[in-house]
């Protein structure tokens, strides 16, 4: 057994070592994929939400972008992830808090294992301002849920 | 027990497959074929495969364990042979067909599986990038019935270890279609890339190793089709390459709906063996749900005349459990 396993993970090693290199022998370590509009940004979001709809603020030198759904009803988050994109509709429940204090960045903490925390900047600081609302809004809403849920039990 | 003698085979046959992996790379550069590699990502399933290792070695005895005592007590003296090895071949891809279809549509196996769905690439990487907890499931149990027919165990687990080696080249975009009689019987890079697809038409799908006429047979075979190219990883993508998360993130996700107030027995059952994306309030969106909507707004996107023609391809796709 010893030895299967030592085999394997030496197989294994082998494997990331060669993917390193051919990485970076093609320069390839880095990936820059950016969103260069709000356009762009809606139709990345629209390959997941096909029906979305609404404005679109870039952040984050297009590495990340909030949107405006159903004329404000629903926040539409776009986040870079590698050289993919993470996009999700942001319901009451899902962001656990949205902290502003440091100067033109929000830091979101979500209630998903999966994605616990993001990082937005956004230097114009009544955008920063009128989006740290929202997302707090939404943040408080959560716990407010969960107090009524637990209340209910 | 005697010794099968073919581990060492097995193990230099899965070196040169991994040495596939950047020659993959290099070649979709000179040949200009498809395959497009994130270092984290990359990273991240090559860490999340030594972890799959490591938890094979701790709980693979269940497996060992298992099928040795089904042997112990077969029904049938079948001989150690090439016709019988061909045979338990061909029955073990009809057994992962169906591990890997309740893997697909039931949350608790899921919440193993979707390690290996959690990718946004699809390339031969992604084919290690392996679940940690693949023993604690119970569906190994699924292997146990071969034994207890009668087939050696060192059989099943060659037959087994050939049907996982045989899948590996199957997470390819650098292929494109193989010829047409082999795309009829065998499980093919275009057959699984639909299988790791979030689009809602591909969605559980193509769940066959090495044989995709199972698929056929059971009514769950989804063509690729040129005209819509698979987005792989999840219908709800995560943020993450941390290996531990992606291991582990679908039991959190089912221990918090556990603890969640007021919900009946059935309810919580439900949440740990019905479909991935059941909830009690009906807030989140099944495969069928999803598949529902997308053929609503085809509906709507086409013209009439060619409604019907949508219609017929949806029932190529069956939402059959």
């Amino acid at each position: 057994m010893t030895e299967l396993m030592v085999s394997i993970a030496v197989n294994v090693l082998l494997g990331v070592v060669a993917v390193l290199l051919v990485l970076a022998y093609r320069r390839r370590l880095r990936s820059d994929v950016r969103l260069d509009d709000s356009g762009a940004a809606l139709a990345a979001f629209r390959t997941q939400f096909p029906d979305a709809s609404g404005t679109v603020t870039l952040v984050g030198d297009g590495r990340s972008a909030l949107l405006e759904l159903d004329e404000g009803r629903r926040i539409g988050l776009l986040q870079r992830h590698g050289d993919r994109w993470i996009a999700r509709v942001l319901t009451p429940g899902e962001i656990a808090a949205a902290d502003g204090r440091q100067t033109g960045v929000i830091r979101l903490q979500f209630a998903d294992y999966g994605w616990p925390r993001t990082l937005l900047r956004i230097d114009d600081a009544q955008r920063h301002a009128e989006w740290l609302g929202r997302l707090q809004a939404l943040a408080a809403h959560s716990s407010e849920s969960a107090r009524s849920d637990l209340s209910r039990a | 027990m005697p010794d099968p003698g073919y581990a060492d085979w097995v193990n230099l046959l899965q070196l040169l497959l991994l040495l596939l992996i950047p020659l993959e790379i290099a070649l979709a550069g000179r040949l200009r074929l498809k395959a497009e590699y994130d270092l984290s990502d990359t990273l991240a399933n090559m860490t999340v495969s030594v972890g799959s290792i490591f938890f094979w070695g701790m709980l693979g005895w269940l497996y060992y364990g298992g099928v040795t005592f089904a042997y112990a007590h077969h029904l049938l003296a079948i001989p150690f042979a090439w016709w019988s090895f061909l045979l338990v071949f061909v029955l073990d891809d009809l057994r992962y067909y169906w591990w890997h279809r309740i893997s697909h549509r039931s949350r608790w196996f899921w919440a193993s599986h979707v390690v290996h769905h959690s990718s946004q690439h699809y390339n031969l990487s992604v084919s290690v990038r392996q679940s940690w907890t693949s023993q604690f499931t119970g569906l190994t149990l699924m292997n146990v019935p071969l034994a207890w027919i009668g087939f050696h165990p060192a059989a099943i687990a060659l037959a087994f270890s050939v049907n996982l080696l045989y899948q590996f080249w199957l997470h390819t975009e650098a292929i494109d279609r193989l010829p047409r009689w082999f795309e009829a019987v065998f499980n093919t890079p275009s057959h699984h890339r639909v299988h790791h697809a979030s689009n809602p038409r591909y969605l559980d799908s193509n769940y066959a190793g090495v044989f995709i006429v199972w698929d056929k047979l059971f009514g769950t075979f989804v063509p690729e089709d040129v005209a819509e190219p698979p987005r792989y990883g999840l219908v709800k993508n995560l943020g993450t390459f941390n290996p531990i998360r992606i291991a582990t993130h679908e039991y959190v996700a089912i221990a918090k709906d556990l603890v969640h107030p007021k919900l009946s027995l059935v309810q919580r059952l439900a949440y740990l063996f019905a479909a991935p994306g059941w909830s009690h309030d009906g807030s989140r969106q099944s495969t069928a749900l999803l598949r529902a909507a997308d053929l609503e707004r085809r509906r709507r996107a086409q013209p009439a005349s060619a409604a019907a023609a949508g219609a017929a391809n949806e029932r190529l796709a069956p939402l059959s459990v």
